[in-house]
């Protein structure tokens, strides 16, 4: 079996966190209090973070897929994960097109999106056909260049003296209860996210290293999302950020020193790039992992497939603004992330718990596991 | 890609050629000195370098010495075979009580050379000669004597020509392989240097040695690659290149997985280092293995100047490779999608040079970029002589005639003269030219899909280098798979007394342990030295 270590872990984390993320301000309905969100979605998710590793460290050698199929039957175990499969790549999917728009409206305005997104698919399929442990290595060679450019772009629009700390005021103008509000149904992007590690931190070769590296590449994810929230309020202000398409972008175009280095857009978009890469293929990797256990077959064969379906279906929605809003319509109206990102889990964890305090009776000599 | 060529490799089926190289042997030396010399005869084909000289020595018996004119020292063969054989054998044996064993009593009385071989079987025989040996018949022996006599003509150690060094030792490798090895046993004064011999190739017979430390060398990697030379089938090997193409890991790929050296203090530091050196005859180039892609970047000068130095000098290397590969695709990129990234005042500048320019970007940097390579091809083949030609040509004509003329602009040409220098900063030659092959297709993409296309590109780079080994070590390591020890020597360099370890992929395991931890420089007594 293939292994990863813990550093490839942290850095998988890291890179699958900050993701998408940037492009979208958290809690921006909250006005100003919009990183106080984050905080405080950080500090949920830890908790969320938390009972996922619970879950792993009572299985250590089993991913999520074998979970369902272990505690909840073959047929029901199935089911589930192949509905894990359908999310899975649904969120690969997001990834998708987030990013072909993205790349359309800002530095490519003439060349297909077609073109952009099937490019980033081939690479997605390209890097998980040389094997997971190639794609988690790849994690961690861009890591350290992806967190040393979010650092010199926060340093330098505070050098460039955009930093206005007074946007942040009023703190908690109307107190704690719509931030918990926000809260509660913001969590899931990204810091809920942190499930998909279910089926990967089975492949981690250190298993005493896991959460350490879990927790602690988590919170340096958090720290970023939460200081370019920060940033991005205090350059902005609130109503520019809420009105804003990618807020992050915006702020960046008003860096300007010593008329050099400015207008870094371009080179922010090629580190959305690599954030967003990374955090798609992961979301196909934990596809085409699901269905090789559904399906007995090695998951490179899947590959082409399922790729081939992302691929497709991202065309389904005819603009970006559509496609936002069909994300916000899945996971608010249809529940979709508590109900796969908290409440299964959590269901699974108790079931565990049940499990190991009641054992069920034997009935083969030999249990198979 | 590879498939598809394996499966073209294996659609034909070549007739085997074993039997017919070794032509028909008769197996065994004859007792008949005559039907001996005209065996020879016959299998050299009368080649007029094949001396067979006969005479009536020790005893009166006849003698035939045989030998190849030019690989043997014409003196021996006078003075230390046939002198003896003719002139003081006969008083040497005089003395002997009894009837003699002429044989054994030339083999152990009258040869006065360093050593002797008997010799059964003509292909023996043949092989002792191409060594340089000259081979002892006489008339009712069943068995010949060798006698070592080898000396030819060959280049001395010199300053070697690539890979120069201002601080460091200046000799280099030569073409002979016994120069090579006797290069590196004065550099490294150990028992444990060991040295494995094979003869490859099977009408050229090359000498190959595999050279390692016993004991800091992993010894998988030996076996390793005592086998993939073994496994190696083919009539000729002229160059450490050949090798390097049967036994390399990974055929379709730009990058080599061995380095490739011409100096002995770079093969000796590697040695000890645990890797592995090939030795070729006929070649001052050794290969090294197994390698990590960011030794390219290290010239063995690294570990003679202060270690800030080199450190800096080390990530200027990666930064002029990286330039050298992308910088022509990121000016295409820059002009042709993202003019606003340029400063307002060059924009201006950059616009107003293009102006005239009839052709896009990109279709004007692959023609300055050809031209180029078509230079610097020609600068490498063309006599020395004519040499100042070249770079006026190149200069004058294309460089400035061209700006001139209104076909490229002037920052054009800054672009591509800027990136064939950085080309030349890497110490490795051959990842260079992995640069010069990449930045086409990196140009490509930045036509087609600008910065998004130049970030693809080398996204699919590093994924394919990721997936490289070299002899089982991950190609990106010390990074990727992270080694946090190792990476004192290697974007940057640590003092020497810090690198306590040797690379830990690199050596065996359980014996990476270089000094004593710590034996800092004592500062104890600085201050009073000083005062006095």
């Amino acid at each position: 079996m293939e292994r990863i270590s813990k550093h490839q872990l942290a850095a998988m984390i890291i890179l699958f966190q900050i993701g998408s993320t940037p492009l979208f301000e958290i809690g921006i309905r909250t006005g100003q209090n919009a990183w106080i969100v984050v905080i405080c979605n950080m500090l949920l998710g830890c908790l969320l973070l938390l009972m996922f590793l619970a879950i792993h460290r009572k299985e250590p050698d089993k991913n999520l897929n074998e979970l369902f199929i272990h505690y909840f039957g073959t047929v029901a175990g199935k089911a589930l994960a192949l509905f894990y499969v359908l999310l899975f790549i649904y969120e690969s999917m997001r990834n998708l097109r987030d990013f072909g728009d993205l790349t359309v409206l800002t530095i490519l305005p003439r060349t297909p999106i077609s073109l952009i997104m099937l490019v980033m698919v081939a690479l997605s399929v390209y890097a998980l056909k040389k094997g997971i442990e190639i794609f988690f290595r790849l994690a961690e060679f861009i890591v350290a260049g992806v967190l040393f450019f979010y650092l010199i772009l926060i340093a330098m629009t505070f050098v460039s003296g955009l930093v206005h700390w007074k946007r942040l005021l009023p703190v908690m103008e109307n107190g704690v209860r719509p931030i918990l509000l926000e809260s509660s149904e913001s969590l899931w992007f990204p810091f809920g996210q942190m499930m998909i590690f279910l089926i990967f931190w089975k492949y981690a070769a250190d298993k005493a290293g896991v959460s350490k590296a879990s927790l602690r590449a988590y919170f340096t994810a958090g720290f970023v999302i939460l200081i370019t929230s920060v940033i991005n309020i205090s350059v902005l202000g609130h109503q520019f950020t809420d009105i804003s398409t990618v807020p992050l972008l915006q702020t960046v175009q008003l860096i300007q020193i010593a008329d050099v280095f400015e207008r870094f857009d371009t080179l922010v978009i090629m580190l959305f790039y690599a954030g967003i890469y990374m955090k798609a293929t992961l979301w196909l990797l934990a596809a085409v992992l699901g269905l090789s256990q559904i399906f007995p077959v090695g998951y490179r064969t899947f590959l082409l497939p399922v790729g081939g379906v992302i691929y497709a279906t991202a065309f389904l929605p005819p603009s970006w603004q559509a496609h936002l809003e069909f994300g916000e319509t899945v996971a608010t109206r249809f529940m979709m992330n508590p109900i796969f990102l908290g409440i299964i889990p959590a269901v699974l964890y108790a079931v565990m718990l049940l499990k190991i305090r009641f054992p069920p009776r034997r009935r083969y000599a030999n249990p198979r596991p | 890609m590879y498939k598809f060529m394996k499966r073209l490799a294996k659609k034909r089926e070549y007739p085997q050629q074993h039997a017919q190289t070794d032509l028909l042997l008769p197996e065994k030396l004859s007792a008949s000195l005559v039907q001996n010399t005209e065996t020879i005869a016959s299998l050299t084909g009368n080649s007029s370098d094949f001396t067979v000289r006969s005479f009536h020595g020790l005893g009166g018996m006849t003698f035939a010495v045989v030998f190849i004119d030019g690989l043997t020292d014409s003196f021996i063969v006078n003075e230390n075979i046939v002198k003896p054989l003719m002139q003081e054998a006969d008083a040497a044996a005089a003395g002997q009580p009894g009837g003699i064993d002429s044989f054994a009593f030339v083999k152990d009385r009258v040869l006065t050379v360093g050593s002797t071989n008997t010799i059964h079987t003509f292909t023996d025989l043949m092989s002792t000669l191409y060594g340089g040996h000259t081979v002892i018949l006489a008339e009712g022996w069943q068995h010949g004597i060798s006698a070592s006599s080898s000396k030819w003509e060959q280049r001395g150690v010199e300053e070697p020509a690539t890979q120069t060094v201002i601080r460091g030792p200046k000799e280099g490798f030569t073409e002979n392989i016994g120069t090579n090895v006797a290069l590196l046993r004065r550099k490294i004064k150990s028992p444990r240097l060991w040295k494995i011999d094979r003869k490859i190739g099977r009408i050229t017979r090359t000498d190959v040695s595999v050279m390692y430390i016993n004991g800091i060398a992993d010894d998988t990697v030996v076996g390793e690659v005592l086998e993939r030379l073994d496994r190696i089938d083919t009539d000729s090997i002229l160059e450490s290149g050949y090798l390097e193409e049967f036994i390399q890991d990974k055929t379709f790929t730009p990058f080599p997985t061995m380095i490739n050296t011409e100096r002995p203090d770079s093969v000796a530091a590697a040695l000890l280092e645990g890797q592995v050196a090939l030795l070729v005859d006929g070649t001052p180039f050794v290969l090294l293995l197994p390698i990590t892609f960011f030794k390219f970047f290290i010239a063995s000068e690294d570990y003679y100047q202060r270690f800030d130095i080199s450190s800096f000098l080390r990530i200027l290397r990666i930064c002029a490779f990286t330039i050298s590969m992308v910088l022509p695709s990121i000016y295409i990129a820059v002009t042709t999608y993202h003019q606003e990234m340029i400063p307002t005042t060059l924009l201006v500048s950059l616009a107003a040079q293009r102006e005239g320019i009839p052709f896009p970007a990109f279709f004007e940097a692959l023609m300055m970029e050809v031209t180029f390579e078509v230079l610097r091809e020609a600068g490498v083949r063309l006599p020395r002589a004519i040499g100042s030609a070249i770079s006026i040509v190149g200069a004058l004509v294309l460089g400035q005639a061209a700006v001139e003329a209104g076909l490229v602009s002037a920052a054009m040409v800054i672009v591509v003269a800027f990136t064939a220098i950085s080309s030349f900063v890497v110490p490795a030659f051959n990842i260079a030219i992995a640069a010069r092959l990449i930045r086409f297709v990196l140009m490509f993409l930045a036509a087609t899909m600008g910065f998004f296309g130049i970030m693809s590109g080398l996204l699919f780079l590093i994924i394919h280098m990721l997936s490289i080994r070299s002899f089982g070590v991950p190609y990106l390591a010390p990074v990727a798979p992270l080694v946090p020890g190792n990476l004192k020597d290697s974007v940057f360099r640590a003092p020497w007394w810090m690198m306590i370890t040797r690379p830990r992929l690199i050596s065996k395991k359980g014996s990476i342990v270089r000094q004593k931890p710590k034996p800092r420089p004592d500062r104890s007594g600085d201050e009073s030295e000083r005062k006095t």
